[in-house]
């Protein structure tokens, strides 16, 4: 509505430009030499003399031509002046789904499920236009997986092929809910019916959809299927290198004695996986890297669902763990082969007393076992379970006679003293954990206690950091399967499920749609563009009158 | 000379134009005084009417007959004849740029139409008449003689167009050969020429006048019109040629405009007065209606029938049979 303001602004601006240009209308007389002698006093001397602008001829066109574009946007902006209406009246207006994730790529019967939904589209499009005749019949075309794509008609949905991503009926039901706003006067197609056509089972939400009727064709039918689920790797956690790669294979159905899983390293070597005994459903194998790369692998023979029955993962190169080392004696990391040079830690090992602000996970290392008591000093309070505890024997920490400390700021005690010191503490987020020094190299309870704690530490803060991925799933902006990038939705590979389904394409008959406004705005834009056209010409070739 | 200026069809019928007769009853400044007759020698005497005879009246020519049925005061009536002289009618056309204005009639068109109907009413008396354009030293005048021309009159006027250049110099250098003395000279313009150019015609005028030729003025006033045209506001005059450029602002009360008119008129009296025209007797004035649209024709057609009416000059000139 700014813009109509805009509008008769400029309008204004353009009676003020006209009244301030005086328009000398000039005549052609015989006696002209006759105004020669008029008196100095008696010409028109003025510069700017406020001229009538009703005597502008260009004026009227200009101003007309102002006034259609402020009626354009009137009659686009504000509401009941939109347009013609045109009274409600029998029709239809199907909105038709289509699923294009990558379980549509299933074969079923020697035909693919993709197959069978376009039979259906077009069934629907026909039983449509067959029971619609004589009367308005209008479609709109979509096709949905983790995105909803808008089709311009029906041969480029018919075109849409399955993409290796994941469904996600909410799109529907989200699009669904809208036509309670959008299905209104200015639509181009009302819509009467909603047609889903997809492998998905019809969602309990349909029940909740009362506005419009929704035909939901599940095209799917329970098939054998078997293959990738998941594939992750796990971390040494004080190497930091990949120590194997577990492998989640998933049943549905019967899966042949004969398959096989096929590991192939970078350098195209077999490689033999380690099965894990079967839970049910699916079953596990595994196998460890020798390198970083490419790593190929593959299920013969595949499942009715081809997505799952390869994919090439990433074994990222081999780092070592990355330390953000601050304690003057670098002998143990040595030891331990970690990275202590700049970069991104995964690691901080600092002393008490040290602030940091990140969210690294930190190992805070006391001033030490130097100061032990000559007693044994007993334990006041420990956290059982805490994994900074594991394995320890806190018989013979009470005879170690340690210290402690006090309790580092924002921790939580696990191991205290009678003599109130802190001997383990931690701190969920961000992670860290206190222990009391680093592992004394000693074959008796100070050393076994010392290294045992610090080992703790390391694998607790090692194994708050994700495990590294191995691949990503592909999306509606990367959808491509490439190296690393995979489309193991969930979901996608189950074949098991039975169809269910909501009504039927014969549903589709001729329904009460709601009047539509034919909207009149482009009508005055184009009287507009040809007036400005007009007015143009007459300036150029009109003579002084349309100057 | 413009393209869309042609000579159109004359909007008097050769009927009307046969009721005049030419009669140049000259007006001479330095001797007679009235309507005088002579007789030439090979010419034919024309009966003009009785008047009671008066001592010195030629007996040859009292009408007996008429005078028994005479009942005045004298008893005797005696014929006057009217001389059937072959006269020279020399017509002097404005040619300038002023005189192709104003659109609705121009002044061109008028003096084309006065040109053919004097023209006709002559040479049907069997007089020479010599077209001349009163400007433009290229232009040479075209003579015509007595009734045998008049079927050419109107080619002749095509010519005479088509020969016209608009110029703004004086072209009297040729005429004076075609202006012997009791040669009837008439001048058609608008009077709209410079100060230098009116002092110049206003001295031949003269010149002419004192070897017995008789002058006419036939005055083009468009400027009824053209005030029409002139509604009140910023304007911008320009002149036939565009040689004229000048912003005004008209009041509502006109009173600029009647500056303007001052001024032609004392241009105009200056004119006369410098050339001893006699503005009852020497000139004939064709004013414009004071209206924006007319009719050219029924307005050429009323305008000539009440001049030829009402002005002393044209019943000298010319006329009409009852």
């Amino acid at each position: 509505m700014t813009f109509i303001w805009i509008l008769l602004g400029l309008a204004g601006l353009l009676l003020v430009i006209h009244m301030a240009h005086t328009r000398y209308e000039p005549r052609k007389l015989s006696a002209a030499r006759f105004f020669k002698d008029l008196p100095e006093a008696i010409q028109s001397k003025r510069q700017w003399t406020p001229g009538n602008p009703l005597r502008s001829r260009p004026l009227y066109l200009q101003l007309l031509l102002i006034g259609l574009i402020v009626a354009a946007l009137l009659f686009t902006f504000v509401d009941g002046w939109n347009g013609r209406e045109r009274p409600s009246d029998q029709g239809i207006g199907v909105w038709v789904f289509l699923d294009t994730s990558a379980s549509m790529s299933t074969q079923q019967n020697g035909l693919s499920r993709m197959d069978i939904a376009y039979l259906i589209v077009a069934a629907g499009y026909l039983q449509a236009t067959e029971a619609g005749k004589g009367l308005d019949v209008c479609f709109r075309w979509a096709t949905f997986d983790l995105a909803l794509n808008k089709m311009p008609d029906q041969a480029a949905l018919m075109a849409a092929t399955p993409r290796p991503l994941g469904t996600d009926t909410h799109l529907v039901q989200n699009a669904v809910n809208s036509l309670q706003e959008t299905n209104t006067l200015q639509s181009e197609c009302p819509i009467t019916h909603v047609l889903v056509v997809t492998d998905s089972p019809a969602p309990t939400w349909l029940t909740e959809v009362t506005h419009v009727p929704i035909i939901w064709q599940d095209v799917s039918m329970p098939v054998d299927n078997w293959g990738f689920q998941d594939i992750r790797a796990t971390r040494d956690p004080l190497t930091g290198l990949t120590s194997d790669v577990t492998i989640e294979i998933a049943i549905y159905g019967i899966m042949p004695d004969n398959m096989t899983l096929t590991i192939l390293a970078p350098t195209g070597e077999e490689m033999s996986p380690e099965w894990e005994q079967s839970e049910g459903v699916v079953r596990r194998a595994r196998f460890t890297p020798t390198q970083p790369g490419e790593y190929q692998l593959t299920i013969t023979p595949g499942g009715a669902y081809g997505y799952d029955d390869t994919a090439i993962i990433l074994v990222q190169e081999v780092d070592k763990l990355r330390v953000d080392w601050q304690l003057p004696d670098t002998t143990l990391p040595q030891l331990l082969d970690w990275d202590i040079s700049p970069g991104i830690p995964s690691l901080r090992v600092v002393t008490e007393g040290t602030d940091w602000q990140d969210d690294v996970p930190t190992l805070v290392v006391g001033n030490g076992y130097e100061h032990l008591a000559n007693i044994p000093i007993l334990i006041d309070y420990f956290v059982e379970g805490s994994p900074l505890l594991t394995d320890v024997n806190l018989d013979a920490v009470e005879t170690l006679g340690l210290p402690g400390s006090q309790l580092p700021s924002g921790f939580s005690l696990v191991l205290q003293g009678k003599n109130a010191g802190v001997w383990l503490a931690q701190r969920s987020n961000p992670p860290a954990a206190y222990i009391p020094g680093l592992p004394q190299l000693r074959d008796d309870n100070l050393g076994r206690f010392s290294t045992l704690v610090f080992l703790n530490g390391v694998r607790w803060l090692s194994q708050s950091q994700p495990p590294v991925p191995l691949y990503e799933l592909t999306s509606p902006a990367a959808p491509e399967v490439t190296p690393g990038h995979l489309p193991f939705h969930p979901g996608e590979g189950n074949t098991s499920q039975p169809p269910r389904m909501q009504g039927a394409v014969a549903d589709i008959q001729p329904a009460t749609t709601i009047g539509r406004v034919n909207p009149i705005w482009h009508y005055f834009l184009t009287v507009a563009v040809l007036l400005f056209a007009i007015e143009r010409g007459l300036a150029a070739f009109g003579g002084d009158k349309w100057h | 000379m413009p393209d869309d200026i042609k000579p159109s069809s004359l909007p008097l019928s050769c009927r009307e134009l046969d009721q005049y007769r030419f009669l140049a009853q000259r007006q001479s400044r330095s001797s007679l005084v009235g309507g005088h007759t002579s007789r030439r020698k090979g010419q034919s005497l024309e009966f003009r009417e009785f008047t009671p005879y008066q001592i010195g009246d030629d007996i040859r020519y009292i009408d007996w007959r008429a005078s028994t049925r005479y009942k005045g005061q004298s008893d005797w009536l005696v014929r006057r004849f009217v001389a059937e002289e072959q006269f020279k009618l020399v017509i002097s056309m404005d040619v300038r740029p002023t005189m192709m204005l104003p659109d609705v009639l121009t002044k061109w068109q008028m003096g084309l139409w006065l040109v053919e109907a004097i023209s006709w009413i002559a040479l049907k008396a069997e007089n020479e008449v010599v077209l001349h354009h009163l400007f433009g030293y290229a232009n040479k005048p075209r003579i015509l003689q007595g009734k045998r021309d008049l079927r050419r009159l109107s080619t002749s006027l095509d010519q005479f167009q088509a020969d016209s250049r608009s110029a703004v110099d004086l072209n009297l250098e040729v005429i004076w050969k075609h202006l012997p003395p009791t040669a009837v000279w008439i001048l058609i313009t608008d009077l709209y020429f410079d100060e230098g150019v009116a002092q110049k015609l206003a001295e031949r005028i003269v010149s002419a006048q004192s070897g017995f030729r008789w002058v006419i003025l036939l005055e083009l006033d468009s400027w009824p019109h053209e005030r029409m045209l002139l509604s009140p506001g910023p304007v911008r005059i320009v002149g036939p040629n565009g040689s004229e450029n000048n912003r005004v602002e008209i009041d509502r009360g006109g009173k600029r405009l009647d500056t303007i008119q001052e001024n032609i008129e004392k241009h105009r009296s200056d004119f006369l007065r410098s050339s001893q025209l006699d503005e009852k007797y020497d000139v004939s004035k064709f004013s414009w209606k004071a209206e924006k649209y007319f009719d050219p024709a029924k307005f050429f057609r009323d305008r000539f029938r009440e001049q030829l009416r009402d002005e002393q000059v044209w019943r000298d000139l010319f006329r009409k049979d009852l």
